[in-house]
């Protein structure tokens, strides 16, 4: 009690001391010094000293007239400036100079309170002569100011969500760039440090967060740059979320690089094309899906003025040969920059300073009319735009979710936001992964896609991740393609793919596994088998046969819904199709939480389809049925033949390339009904599904078989029977011919030239027929044989007699 | 304004729900299989011991028995855990309680079907042709078709495995071929 009472004595007195020893000597110095720093524009140094002298007097309109204009001027705390410039503006209004009010209109237009901006914007024009400098910059603020009223007022109705703590911390997290399926997310985050009470930016990173429950955020390492000095941005990502494009250089010219992104690692950067890159400044890009167009922003002379937005497009022969300014309707005498092109390569996002924007960057977006015309800019209006800079959107494939910086809800700091737009562009988005071998593991591979109208083109080059295996693709509707998949040690091989007219997004989930054919684990590959899976997502039609089927289940929805959502997460986490068990996951959690929610889905349809059963609802079971995905796997192998590997190979010819592949593979076309299928059901019939007529082996002539696979069974002197040893390759031979009913078997029992006629071709019948009753006895149709009893081979002369007392097994493909 | 942002969501939510209610085609009918096992009676004598599993054997068709395997995963039937073995060897059909056929001649599968004769084990064909006419108990039926599937209840009686009639009611009935040869 005594000790607390002393110290509260010595406190005051000291704080009295210090006060009065600043208002005795230092306060002019702080004011010369305050002053100082503002003369220089050093805002943020000036404005602790003008606060500090604010303190010890506080009627001082100059200095509030100081610290306002501080405020302004600083990078973040802006609006705090008002009632400082008020204050000032009230009491000595005819001291200050004109500008004032242009200032104050500033603030007030940052803090959405137009009419007043208007009014001291109006105070402004008539104090101030034509030739002030600022009086042009009023001018554009005035017309910010009429266009945010206009905006505010046609304020839409959007769902926008800060993302969680993992991505925006207390840092300033900006320029969001997605893959188009929006499980990664990359972003530069701005670290700041606070001295004598003002935060400094010290460092900007680069980093990545793939979405699965949560963010799982890790940092982007770039290597191999030249000049530490540089400094380095991201200025963009490729749709399918592997290659980052960074701007590199400094204040008066930076180039933009393309990178690999490979374990968060960008080692190699490659400079685009000195026709992208000029001498000045490009900052931004963004990639069309067939990446053969590139959207940038460039400060080049020949422009409209301040930055603008450019295009290069690749030419047949893959040179960047055309270069195009996006003409008047797209640019400004203001600045342009971020462009972003949707992946359905019409419509672009831009952020300009000019057009109708509510102040600094707003948010437009523009379509492609043809060729290079644009039509007039939409601004995405509020609440995306803001008064302030609003730069760097990006919209999802589907055209439903969009993310942006802002400094919403919190002055000081910039964050990533999502916005749910409630919009659906048609568009196939192809989430796919690639696997070989048994057991099946990502194999390395570059898959091409052929147009199959132009046939010429190859699109776009895609290279699945060798680590997982996956790959993303994104295509226009009512198209049909050609895919042409290379992996090490496999024969390339084409997949056609149909992508159907919708006016709906489609989600396509492809799981392509190759697999190389052998007899016995030490022979070469005697052919290749692909499996496809495409689970093709209609959207549309599924969303009104679940109204009605699940119409009386309300009360069941909402515990339904978190299920969705978990659904969801789950399919936007992951692009392997749960089909075949085969799981490739990084981390174990994830693939325990699939595992769940695929265990999940199948509880509800084995309990759908028991209630069904029970109450022989069969109305339930024909929707259910009506709305499954049939065909969706395409098995095929390909045998490369004993004699002729290379005929089989279709010849393609694609610009200068000619390219030899397996022929192609027709995947299922999804079922595009138009009407809901329960409307359908009204009109059924039995359907009748051609089925496969047993084709019978026997008739086929000699010169119509195709041989894929040969080998031998040999015999002791005057025996019939198989050896132990052939038993693995029979049992082998087996597998095969049951899983691969488009082979046939010939059978040729054949005897050593020793000995009787007749009695050896008995000899041959008998050994053939053993081979041909072991299959037989393990059920192969007597239909896929042709045995034949060869009798006698070769001659006496024959050195190794043993090698002519055999069974020839054949396997055969119909020419 | 606000309306219209409600009528979107819905849709939205609906459209979600597509991950849950959209399956494919082998999905559907492990689906049904699964199901089968609980709407047939086997005979008392099917299983040697309690602890036996419920085995469901699949000739014919890799694919399929990979995505059965994932749907049954954990599951049980009469307390007995169910697994699902891709056969290769005609013999390895008897420890099954259910083969799947798929992807197989008919020629082929009449001769399985021989091989079987009238032990206790449920049959079932994906889609082929003449199945049930040839002594098979269940085959399901190309899509969009009036019923799901097939039942030759005599079959199954032969082999005295009951089928439900809540099953029976939802399928075509199917005799066996007059003549058999």
């Amino acid at each position: 009690m005594k000790w607390k009472k002393i110290l509260y004595i010595v406190l005051s007195l000291v704080l009295i001391f210090k006060i009065s020893a600043f208002s005795q000597g230092s306060k002019k110095k702080i004011q010369r010094l305050a002053e100082n720093y503002f003369d220089n524009e050093q805002f943020e140094k000036a404005l602790p000293l003008f606060l500090k002298l604010d303190s010890l007097e506080p009627n001082k309109f100059e200095t509030k007239y100081y610290i306002g204009v501080c405020y302004l001027n600083s990078e973040h705390d802006k609006t705090k400036g008002i009632p400082y410039l008020e204050y000032a503006l009230k009491n000595g209004e005819k001291y200050l100079p004109s500008i004032i009010f242009y200032d104050l209109a500033k603030l007030y237009h940052l803090n959405y309170e137009f009419d007043k901006a208007i009014e001291m914007l109006n105070t402004f024009f008539h104090r101030a002569s034509k030739s002030d400098i600022y009086y042009k910059n009023a001018e554009q603020l005035y017309k910010y100011c009429t266009n945010a009223k206009e905006i505010i007022k046609n304020q839409q109705d959007i769902e926008i969500e800060k993302l969680n703590s993992q991505i925006n911390t207390v840092h300033s997290e900006i320029k969001p760039f997605i893959s188009a399926d929006e499980s990664k997310i990359f972003f530069t985050r701005i670290y700041y440090e606070t001295k004598s009470n003002i935060e400094f930016e010290t460092v900007k990173k680069i980093y990545v967060a793939n979405k699965n429950k949560d963010y799982d955020v890790s940092e982007v390492i770039i290597g191999n740059l030249e000049n530490s000095k540089v400094k380095i941005e991201l200025a963009g990502v490729s749709p399918d979320g592997e290659v980052l494009f960074f701007a590199i250089g400094n204040d008066n010219n930076s180039d933009i690089y393309a990178c690999k992104l490979s374990d968060n690692k960008c080692d190699k950067l490659i400079r685009l094309p000195d026709i992208i890159n000029s001498p000045y400044n490009e900052t931004s890009i963004s990639v069309s899906p067939d990446g053969r167009t590139y959207y940038f922003s460039s400060n080049r002379p020949g422009g409209y003025g301040g930055k603008d937005i450019y295009r290069a497009i690749m030419d047949d022969n893959n040179n960047w040969s055309i270069i195009e300014n996006l003409g008047p309707s797209v640019n400004t005498e203001f600045d342009e920059d971020a462009p972003f092109i949707h992946p359905d390569g019409k419509t672009l996002y831009f952020s300009s300073k000019g057009h109708n924007s509510m102040g600094g960057y707003d948010i437009f977006y523009t379509t492609n009319i043809s060729k290079n015309e644009w039509k007039y800019p939409t601004n995405i209006g509020a609440p995306i735009n803001t008064p302030s800079d609003d730069i760097g959107f990006v919209i999802s494939a589907d055209g439903n979710s969009a993310y942006f910086t802002s400094s919403k809800n919190s002055l000081t700091k910039y964050d990533i936001y999502k916005a749910i737009l409630h919009k659906t562009i048609p568009l196939t988005l192809v989430k796919g992964t690639i696997l070989g071998g048994q057991p099946p593991k990502p194999i390395k591979a570059r898959i091409r896609v052929i147009d199959k109208e132009t046939q010429q083109i190859i699109k776009y080059v895609y290279n699945p991740n060798p680590k997982t295996g996956k790959y993303l693709m994104i295509f226009p509707p009512n198209k049909n393609y050609e895919m042409l998949i290379e992996a090490e040690g496999y024969l390339p091989q084409l997949v056609n793919i149909f992508v159907p007219n919708q006016t709906y997004f489609y989600e396509l989930y492809q799981e392509i596994f190759l697999k190389q054919i052998k007899i016995n684990e030490k022979d070469t590959a005697i052919g290749q088998q692909i499996r496809i899976s495409n689970i093709f997502y209609d959207i549309y039609n599924t969303a009104i046969t679940d109204s009605i089927l699940y119409a009386e289940e309300q009360k069941r929805k909402e515990h339904n819904d978190k299920l969705l959502k978990l659904i969801e997460n789950i399919i936007v986490e992951t692009d392997s199709l749960n089909l075949s068990g085969i799981q490739i996951s990084n981390a174990d959690e994830e693939k325990i939480s699939k595992d769940k929610i695929m265990a999940q889905r199948y509880n509800r349809l084995i309990e759908n389809i028991e209630t069904a059963i029970e109450k022989t609802d069969s109305t339930f079971l024909k929707i259910l049925d009506a709305n499954a995905i049939y065909n969706s796997v395409t098995d095929k192998t390909f045998f490369y033949g004993v004699e002729d590997k290379d005929n089989q190979l279709t010849k393609i010819i694609i610009g200068n390339d000619t390219l030899y592949a397996l022929p192609s593979v027709n995947t299922a076309k999804p079922l595009v009904i138009n009407t809901p299928s329960v409307i359908q059901l009204e009109l059924d019939t039995i359907a009748k599904i051609p089925q496969k007529k047993e084709f019978d082996f026997r008739s086929v002539p000699e010169n119509k078989r195709r041989y894929v696979y040969i080998n031998y069974i040999f015999y002791k002197s005057g025996k019939a029977d198989i050896e132990k040893k052939y038993f693995s390759m029979l049992k082998n031979i087996l597998e095969l011919i049951k899983y691969n009913d488009d082979l046939g078997i010939e059978i040729n029992g054949c005897a050593d030239p020793i000995g009787d006629d007749q009695k050896n071709l008995e000899l041959s019948k008998q050994r053939a027929n053993n081979v041909y009753k072991y299959f037989i006895d393990n059920f192969i149709s007597p239909r896929r044989f042709i045995v034949t009893a060869k009798g006698e081979i070769g001659s006496e002369k024959y050195e190794d007699l043993q090698q002519l007392r055999r069974t020839e097994i054949k396997l055969f493909e119909v020419k | 304004m606000s309306q219209l942002c409600k009528i979107l969501l819905l849709l939205l939510m609906f459209n979600l729900k597509i991950f849950a209610q959209q399956y494919t085609e082998y999905e559907l009918k492990s689906a049904y299989l699964f199901n089968f096992a609980k709407f047939v009676e086997f005979p008392e004598s099917t299983f040697s011991s309690s602890k036996d599993p419920f085995i469901i054997g699949v000739y014919g068709n890799e694919s399929f028995l990979d995505i059965l395997q994932n749907i049954i995963k954990g599951r049980t039937i009469n307390n007995r855990n169910v697994i699902a073995i891709s056969i290769t060897q005609p013999s390895e059909m008897l420890n099954c309680q259910i083969i799947f056929f798929s992807k197989l001649s008919p020629t082929e599968v009449t001769m399985l079907l021989e091989f079987i004769g009238n032990r206790p084990i449920l049959t079932v064909a994906d889609n082929i042709e003449d199945f049930c006419q040839n002594g098979g108990m269940i085959n399901f039926l190309p899509q969009h078709s009036q019923k799901r599937f097939e039942i030759n209840p005599n079959a199954a009686q032969r082999a005295k495995i009951s089928i439900s009639s809540k099953l029976l009611i939802l399928s075509r009935i199917v005799n066996d071929k007059d003549v058999k040869f």
